[in-house]
């Protein structure tokens, strides 16, 4: 069943919104925000694929099985990501490692 | 007969529903027929002879090494070759055969035909499936001519960074495979969903469409990170990136978590299309209903899904943070519960049946022995205190080789027997049959037991010389490969010879309930003259009411 219909002023709105967006992960990246930039780079483009997919891509038109694909996607690519940024973040060397902030390029 | 409707009562005619149209060998003639052919049933006969011809090659490559490790020494070849011969047996026999081996020969051949369709969703898609297929072949088989390689077939990075030899075309080969994998799933799921005919509910499918609709899934969430693996490490090799390269920020572990990300799950896309095939040879040859269907389908989905969540416990000892290992650890028991399910309720549908103990009947026992003797050493292997004796010896060789061997080709040869008759409307000779089986089952025994004792014993894998004091193993386990080569060699041999020689079969020799035995044996091209209404499961066994009645005794 269809429920909704990718219209003109909903492609422009889009287009606009990405324009916006691909600005403000330019724009946090000059702000020097450490770690916590790569967060929020990664989450605009979540952000940004999101439109793609349901508007360009027309996904928001199509039935639920169809998006619990896309939904599913991501829920594997979380677990992908999130088992393994835990090992390093959970990772005790003995002894301790050195720094690789202190010689970068050896 | 051109109206097909498949309920309880209705028995299709002597020859099956379409049996007066010329079957699909004969429908067409001529080499373009079958080149070009969209006939699922002609793209499954293709995918046939290249995985039978690559189990060959990966069998050859098997019984090298094995006869390499017939003396403690150097014996024929040396410890390069060695290493060539590791890996190129494990890139060939799991992406040329195991991964594509069912599903691509018997998925293609039966499931369009058991969901009551003309053909699979996407027929051009399937056929090009095919050639994308051949395309890997001749690109792996053109890096192993060109330099091969000696990475083992994980491609651990730093060694397969820095090997000379082709590691980025056999990188790219099996990218190209990956492509194919996934047009045969979309395929199948696409036809599951919009293809089955009418009155076939999800719960009336055969168990077989089940398994092949959890592998499909598997192989189009997890092939993609194969694939990305791979070119990562084609470009490293090749432009010398250095992307895992702890000196410039790289992690060599995070290319193992990508790496089993898919081949973990890969290991289910080996074994689910088998479940598939045992639950149809179990029913079948017990003539007897499944003890629960549900339990049977839903477990596929369920090991499809854990499957997902256990790729660390190849890691324990690579560096894997103690956390990690806790949980996937703890993550990969799950398996095991799915897998016991399974194996519970094909023990319990024999209860109540009547068996009939042919040929794929005997493959079925081997599979039951074998999955649950490497199931069971799989849950120990994934126990992580275990593990770090365990790891890279022997024991882990004959644990995944019980699984995958032991599951899959046990599983493969009851399909090729089981659906031979449907394929090629012959019987094969039936004793020949039973002796094969017995003599590829006691190889395989011979083969990879000693391995477990071997490695326990502390022999490492992937060494060309060893110490003396595991020779008598050794020999043991070669002398096992040998017979189990022969026993292979003997059982294509049998079924060759059917083709020409066999008597004819009829529609249905095994008195099977599954929908795929309504239709002629073999089928028209078209399978069915008309879309068929499905008024019954696929497993309703009616017993007449003496023999129900004697049973209700014994009980």
């Amino acid at each position: 069943m269809i429920s909704a219909h990718v219209t003109t002023p909903k492609l422009i709105g889009s287009w606009i919104a990405l324009l916006v967006l691909t600005f403000l992960s330019f724009g946090t990246s000059r702000l020097g925000l450490g770690e916590v930039e790569l967060l929020i780079a990664l989450s605009i483009s979540v952000a940004k694929t999101l439109i793609v997919l349901f508007i360009f891509m027309h996904l928001v038109e199509q039935r639920f099985a169809n998006r619990l694909i896309v939904i599913l996607t991501f829920l594997f690519i979380a677990l992908l990501v999130s088992l393994t940024v835990a090992d390093p973040l959970t990772r005790k060397t003995f002894p301790p490692r050195p720094d690789p902030a202190a010689h970068p390029y050896p | 007969m051109s109206q097909a409707t498949i309920d309880a009562d209705t028995r299709p005619g002597a020859l099956g529903v379409g049996a007066e149209h010329p079957d699909y060998l004969r429908a067409d003639s001529g080499l373009r027929s079958w080149l070009l052919t969209k006939d699922h049933k002609r793209i499954a006969l293709m995918f046939y002879v290249g995985v039978i011809l690559f189990l060959g090659l990966g069998g050859t490559f098997a019984l090298v090494l094995r006869t390499e490790l017939l003396t403690p020494e150097q014996t024929f070849i040396d410890a390069n070759t060695y290493n060539q011969m590791f890996t190129l047996h494990g890139i060939t026999m799991v992406w040329l055969f195991m991964i594509p081996a069912i599903p691509t020969v018997f998925g293609n051949f039966v499931l369009p035909i058991m969901l009551g369709a003309k053909d699979l969703a996407f027929p051009r898609v399937n056929l090009a499936s095919f050639y994308v297929y051949v395309l890997s072949a001749i690109i792996l088989l053109g890096a192993m001519l060109a330099g091969g390689a000696d990475t083992g077939w994980t491609f651990y990075v730093p060694y397969s960074t820095t090997s000379p030899t082709a590691v980025t075309w056999m990188g790219i080969g099996i990218f190209v495979n990956g492509i194919s994998s996934i047009m045969t799933s979309v395929n199948f799921i696409v036809t599951t969903h919009t293809l089955r005919a009418k009155g076939l509910s999800w719960h009336r499918m055969p168990l077989f469409v089940w398994a092949s609709y959890g592998t499909s899934i598997i192989i189009l969430f997890a092939t993609p990170v194969l694939g990305m693996s791979l070119l990562l490490i084609a470009i490293d090799h090749t432009f010398g990136l250095s992307l895992f390269n702890p000196r410039f920020g790289g992690d060599p572990v995070l290319f193992q978590h990508l790496f089993w990300f898919y081949s973990h799950p890969a290991v289910y896309i080996m074994i689910l299309p088998a479940f598939g095939v045992i639950s149809e040879v179990v029913c079948s040859f017990s003539h007897n209903k499944p003890a629960s269907y549900r339990a049977i389908a839903y477990s596929s989905l369920g090991i499809a899904f854990v499957g997902f969540f256990t790729w660390g416990h190849h890691m324990f000892v690579a560096g894997l943070s103690e956390f990690d290992a806790g949980v996937f650890g703890a993550l990969s028991m799950f398996v095991a519960i799915f897998s016991a399910i399974k194996v519970f309720t094909w023990v319990a549908t024999l209860r109540g049946g009547s068996i009939s103990f042919a040929t794929p009947m005997l493959y079925f026992l081997w599979f039951l022995f074998l999955f649950v003797f490497g199931g069971m050493t799989g849950v120990a292997v994934a126990t992580q205190s275990l593990d770090v004796h365990w790891h890279d010896t022997y024991f882990v060789v004959a644990h995944f080789h019980f699984i995958m061997v032991g599951g899959t080709l046990t599983a493969f040869l009851a399909a090729a027997h089981y659906w031979f008759p449907k394929m090629f409307g012959r019987l094969y000779d039936e004793r020949v049959g039973l002796l094969t089986s017995v003599a590829v089952f006691i190889g395989f025994v011979f083969t990879f037991l000693p391995q477990f004792l071997l490695g326990n014993g502390g022999m490492p894998r992937r060494y060309f010389t060893y110490p003396e004091r595991y020779q008598w193993l050794n020999v043991l386990s070669t002398g096992g490969a040998w017979l189990l080569g022969a026993g292979l060699i003997l059982a294509l041999g049998n079924l060759l010879v059917a083709l020409k020689w066999g008597k004819r079969a009829g529609p249905n020799p095994w008195g099977s309930r599954s929908f795929e035995w309504i239709t002629a044996s073999p089928p028209s091209k078209h399978n069915f003259e008309e879309t068929p209404e499905i008024e019954r499961s696929a497993y309703e066994y009616t017993l007449s009411e003496e023999v129900a009645r004697e049973r209700a005794k014994a009980r």
